[in-house]
């Protein structure tokens, strides 16, 4: 255990170092909306690659692929790590469709605005706003938890305000000042942190446990089916949560900014794809200590394998550091989080009938992320289990995500017939996924069949509403999307 | 599986996190020294002398 006190300093430096940093290099940039929430062709090559990578990683790389790990083995972990990787390759197609179509758009919502009209508009709304603040939430919980396990205080309601305030509003600082920008400089800061980081808790673990072979062994003797590459449910597990994550990041506002924001299509290609090479073996990394916890008996509590695992075996020194990569982790997920959340409404306000001057709106998207970050950390200091909510929204954006991307393709969808894909694909779902929260459920069978079905019928009545007479001409976009301050 | 493949594996997984971030960082290098000989060679243009 770590003396509190000394963790709450060591946390004050770090994200103050992080906040200070987004503050100053981001210093004079933005002068308007348009700046704060898009930041529109100024990333190169290097800070595109490590933006997709910064915002892909979250801290829940450290929970939740261990936790597949000890349930699901080597098959779940492998495919947690394609599944990661996927989004970014759908991407590196999607992103540079959605310049095309609309080259001065901002969000997903209000492509879907322009293209499908209100209703599933509404649909795209609900989706991305749900999906994007549970995983802010997810993210803050995630700091308060781990910050308390580390300091062995017990994880209820006032000991978890703190830790969660502190990285809330260091993040709040930068991101509400220096937007999009800020965010992105800091991604490529993180990132330099992340990868580092993350591959010396991986060595210094295996070293610390006796090496690979060693480790083998205590495997195969204590768990041995978690090896085998055959086993059905991991196997099951993989595939639902391929569908999962990439159904979900198609509304994950942070990507649509950042596709805005690349200086050209090649940038953005060579950005993704770099990142979803990258991505692949992080999450696997993660994921296998998850395998080697369930080897050693450090596993009893699943979700935080991770944390058991090294503290259980690497010196205090070392634990600091893993603090730094979960703290680096939080907060380049969560500026990318916060300010996606606020383009959204601030995209949306002029486009609704609301009319602000260029400032006014700057002003209104920083008041909208201070509220979004204050609503984030007063949840994460009750330390409430997100999880189950995490996957009510990726069963949602499961439902609505081919809709949307087939609507950017074809000229045949209409918007009623896109939301009514996408609810009926929720309304299929929704059964198994109540049937996998029952004690003793098959959950990995039980998941596939709900978002395998949500997926497979929200593809199905796509493509059959699509076979109407009607078109849209996708060339309108270009004209219906225009600069904020440029509204038709 | 046998315990040469799992190292293998491990070992695979840990080059590909490693060869990521020396990719990063070399691209990162290569832009800012990119920048400094711009700032450097506007800093000494003739039209900014004048």
């Amino acid at each position: 255990m770590i003396d509190p006190l000394v963790l709450l300093l060591l946390t004050l430096v770090i994200v103050g170092g992080f906040a200070l940093v987004g503050i100053l290099l981001t210093r004079g940039q933005v002068r308007d909306a348009e700046d704060y929430i898009t930041a529109r062709n100024t990333m190169g090559l290097h800070v595109a690659t490590a933006t997709f990578i910064a915002t892909v990683m979250g801290a829940w790389i450290l929970f939740s692929p261990a936790e597949a790990g000890v349930f699901f083995g080597l098959p779940a972990v492998i495919g947690y790590g394609i599944g990661s990787a996927i989004p970014l390759i759908v991407y590196a197609f999607l992103g540079p469709r959605a310049r095309r179509l609309a080259p001065t758009g901002h969000s997903v919502t209000e492509l879907s605005l322009a293209r499908f009209g209100l209703s599933m508009y509404s649909v795209v709304l609900f989706v991305s706003v749900f999906y994007m603040f549970i995983f802010l939430a997810a993210e803050l919980t995630a700091i308060a938890l781990t910050f308390n396990l580390l300091a062995g205080i017990p994880p209820v309601f006032p000991a978890l305000v703190l830790p969660a305030l502190l990285v809330g509003l260091a993040t709040l600082a930068y991101t509400a000042y220096g937007g999009l920008r800020a965010s992105v400089v800091t991604d490529h800061i993180q990132v330099l942190v992340i990868l580092p980081l993350l591959a010396v808790a991986f060595v210094g673990v295996i070293v610390a446990l006796g090496g690979p072979i060693v480790l083998f062994q205590e495997i195969t003797t204590n768990a041995p089916e978690l090896l085998q590459l055959t086993s059905l449910p991991g196997i099951y597990f993989a595939i639902f949560v391929a569908i999962a994550i990439t159904g979900a990041n198609i509304f994950n506002q942070a990507y649509w900014q950042r596709f805005y924001a690349s200086r050209s299509e090649r940038v953005l290609k060579r950005g993704l794809g770099v990142a979803a090479f990258a991505v692949f073996p992080m999450v696997a990394l993660a994921g296998m200590f998850g395998i080697m916890a369930a080897g050693v008996g450090a596993s009893e509590v699943p979700s935080v394998a991770f944390f058991s695992l090294v503290l259980a075996s690497l010196p205090i020194w070392l634990v600091l550091l893993i603090y730094l990569l979960v703290l680096a982790l939080i907060m380049s997920t969560m500026d990318s989080l916060l300010n996606g959340l606020a383009s959204i409404f601030t995209t949306d306000v002029p486009r609704l009938g609301g009319r602000l001057s260029s400032r006014n709106l700057l002003r209104f998207a920083r008041v909208i992320t201070l509220l979004l970050a204050l609503a984030a950390i007063v949840i994460a200091s009750f330390g409430f289990s997100v999880l189950t909510l995490f996957l009510v929204a990726d069963l949602v954006c499961a439902a609505a995500a081919f809709p949307m991307v087939y609507g950017l393709y074809s000229e045949r969808l209409g918007g009623v017939g896109a939301a009514v894909a996408s609810i009926a694909g929720m309304v299929v779902g929704t059964p198994f996924f109540a049937l996998a929260q029952a004690p003793g459920a098959d959950v990995a069978s039980l998941y596939l069949l709900s978002f395998g079905l949500a997926f497979v019928t929200s593809v199905a009545l796509t493509l059959v509403f699509s076979l109407g007479r009607k078109r849209y001409d996708l060339g309108i976009l270009a004209i219906e999307v225009q600069e904020l301050g440029v509204q038709r | 599986m046998s315990a040469l493949i799992f190292t293998a594996f491990l070992v695979a997984l840990l080059a590909s996190v490693v060869a990521v971030f020396i990719y990063v960082l070399i691209i990162t290098v290569r832009s800012l020294w990119r920048h400094k000989r711009a700032a450097g060679r506007f800093r000494g243009s003739p039209s900014r002398r004048r």
